[in-house]
């Protein structure tokens, strides 16, 4: 029962601490009124008169896609190039080709998912420059996104300009981070500089315990849900999260800015009611993954039953205890709901059918979603449900007040669509081949989860993983890498398209038989959209993994 | 080599992208036309 109030406060508090920070991201989205305020000035100044000009969908789609490309190829050669390159006390060589590739794109896309072990292989220039500065930018790209979706669709009536929003929304990304950062510091976690300490153990042997530059991208990897720590670890290693204090507070990082994005979103498009209407959605879908976790992972692993052994506080196998044993699936849960992808226990001890609801949360990628992202990927689910309703009452179906024709109806499919076929073709390419037999620690059904794990990891943008996988390999690498592409751009994408497809037409004036997106009949349709969807989709690979796991242990 | 193989591969990404981007534009485009 603590264990549920424990998410239920998380929840609460992130959405006490969202709705001042979602005011605070619709001021910064919006244009400048009368007067360029100082930013705008000083931006002009720097970068000359043309560069806040307002875009096109295209423009805007286009300036987004070139400024990832530089973060991709500055942080591709900073790898490649690390040996020689400052800030390198332990004297780290340059990444290998492949995994350079991988871990590039991976913080590119926001993702996070790292097949190399951050204490071992990278320097500190790497974490600094290549990896945090992108953990920023990343995030900023995301909330840029939905901004510019917010205004075409709202009253303002225009996309913006990216440039203006990317460096609006990192600035507050950097606020925010220095303040958490400056928390986790005086709770316990280091930054620094100085290379590993070596030292003598109690029992005389001796240990070279890693640090650096810890809390800076610690924050920031919660803040921005990227998820990509500075130990292989995660959040499970005592230097990056040192106590239950700092738990809470980095797995309310997590919840704080999705939330918010909603926030930005209803002031922005000034419909408050619908934003709540999404919230509802949203914290319904998370609670239905949160409570079975909390609930499935309090019972004792049952291949464990019949040892000697007390299990009274339920599955403790990969857990870090100084957080109570419940952190580990609540905080599996909130990583994947919203696309961070930090861990803070071993996803691939969970008990199977726990292991299932982070799958779940990946499949569905919108209870909450990444930072600004999630929105974009629940709107795709709106435009549907609108769809659906729409033949079920017989009426063209309305958002904004824009008619749902078939050319928005086509670019909803499509994104929704790519999401399974890169999970789902994915995984049955890489089981059905030594590409991913050869990588799996275990055979059988757990094997197929730590494969669909990965894949849907890749493809939904969020970086965590099953872990057991042997995944720094070529194929690996570069599959992984182009899912996390394809799953990264077109969803962003593609909603830029129909947003701006359905702000090229009339106003249809509200009636009768309009179906309103903000009332609770609408949220109700909306989540059984979203279940029936989901289970439609993924249900086969969940029965072949982790239930047919669950359904042989308990045997 | 491989160096140049893997950054091309990045670059060949997001070229075959920003295609994807003109073709859906010109649906766009179209249904404006229309």
């Amino acid at each position: 029962v603590y264990d549920l109030i424990y998410a239920f406060a998380l929840l609460i508090v992130a959405l006490a601490l969202s709705w001042p920070l979602g005011r605070v991201m619709a001021a910064i989205a919006r244009p400048s009124r009368d007067q360029p305020d100082w930013l705008d000035r000083a931006m002009t100044k720097v970068l000359g008169p043309r560069a806040l000009a307002e875009q096109t969908w295209k423009g805007y789609a286009l300036t987004l896609l070139g400024f990832n490309v530089v973060m991709f190829t500055v942080t591709y050669a900073i790898l490649i190039f690390q040996g020689s390159l400052p800030l390198n006390p332990a004297g780290k060589p340059g990444v290998e080709p492949s995994l350079a590739f991988h871990t590039a794109m991976s913080f590119a896309t926001n993702t996070n998912l790292q097949h190399y072990s951050g204490e071992v292989a990278l320097s500190y220039f790497s974490q600094l420059f290549g990896l945090t500065w992108l953990q920023f930018v990343s995030a900023a790209t995301g909330i840029a996104a939905l901004a510019a979706i917010a205004r075409v669709l709202g009253p303002i009536g225009k996309i913006g300009n990216f440039y203006r929003d990317l460096v609006r929304f990192t600035l507050l990304l950097v606020l925010l981070a220095l303040l958490v950062g400056c928390v986790l510091i005086v709770a316990g976690t280091p930054m620094t500089f100085a290379g590993p300490v070596e030292l003598t153990t109690l029992e005389g042997g001796q240990q070279t315990i890693a640090r650096g530059p810890v809390a800076a991208m610690v924050a920031i990897k919660q803040l921005g849900t990227n998820g990509g720590g500075f130990f292989g670890p995660n959040s499970a290693h005592p230097l990056e999260n040192p106590s239950f204090f700092t738990c809470a507070l980095e797995n309310l990082s997590i919840l704080v800015m999705p939330m918010a994005s909603l926030w930005m979103f209803g002031r922005l498009t000034g419909r408050m009611r619908d934003a709540w209407v999404l919230f509802a959605v949203m914290a319904a879908l998370f609670l239905a993954l949160v409570i079975p976790a909390t609930l499935l992972e309090a019972q004792p692993n049952p291949g464990l039953a019949d040892l000697a052994i007390v299990e009274g506080r339920g599955n403790l196998e990969g857990k870090e205890l100084r957080f109570g044993s419940a952190a580990g699936p609540i905080w599996a849960v909130t990583t994947t709901a919203t696309s961070n992808g930090s861990v803070a226990a071993m996803h691939d001890s969970l008990n199977p059918l726990t292991g299932l609801m982070p799958m779940i949360g990946m499949w569905l990628n919108v209870g909450f979603g990444g930072v600004g992202v999630g929105l974009l990927g629940m709107l795709l689910y709106v435009i549907i449900t609108v769809f659906i309703a729409g033949l079920m009452v017989g009426r063209t179906p309305e958002y904004f007040g824009r008619k749902v024709e078939v050319r928005e109806m086509k670019l909803a499919a499509l994104a929704l669509l790519l999401h399974p076929f890169l999970i789902l073709g994915g995984t049955a390419w890489f089981v059905a081949t030594h590409l991913g037999t050869e990588t799996m620690s275990n055979p059988g059904s757990h094997g197929f989860s730590q494969v669909l794990y990965e894949m849907s990891s890749a493809a939904a943008n969020n970086g965590s993983g099953f872990e057991g996988l042997a995944d720094n390999t070529m194929p690996w690498n570069l599959v992984t890498g182009l899912w996390m592409f394809l799953g990264r751009y077109l969803p962003i994408i593609l909603p830029l398209a129909i947003a701006a497809s359905l702000a090229s037409k009339q106003r249809v004036p509200e009636s009768v038989g309009t179906l309103r997106t903000d009332s609770p009949t609408f949220g109700v349709m909306l989540f059984g959209c979203v279940v029936l969807l989901g289970a439609l989709l993924f249900l086969p690979a969940a029965v072949l993994g982790p239930i047919a796991e669950q359904l042989e242990m308990s045997r | 080599m491989q160096i140049l193989i893997f950054l091309v591969i990045g670059w060949a990404a997001f070229a075959v992208c920003t295609s994807i981007l003109g073709a859906i534009d010109r649906v766009v485009q179209e249904g404006n036309e229309r």
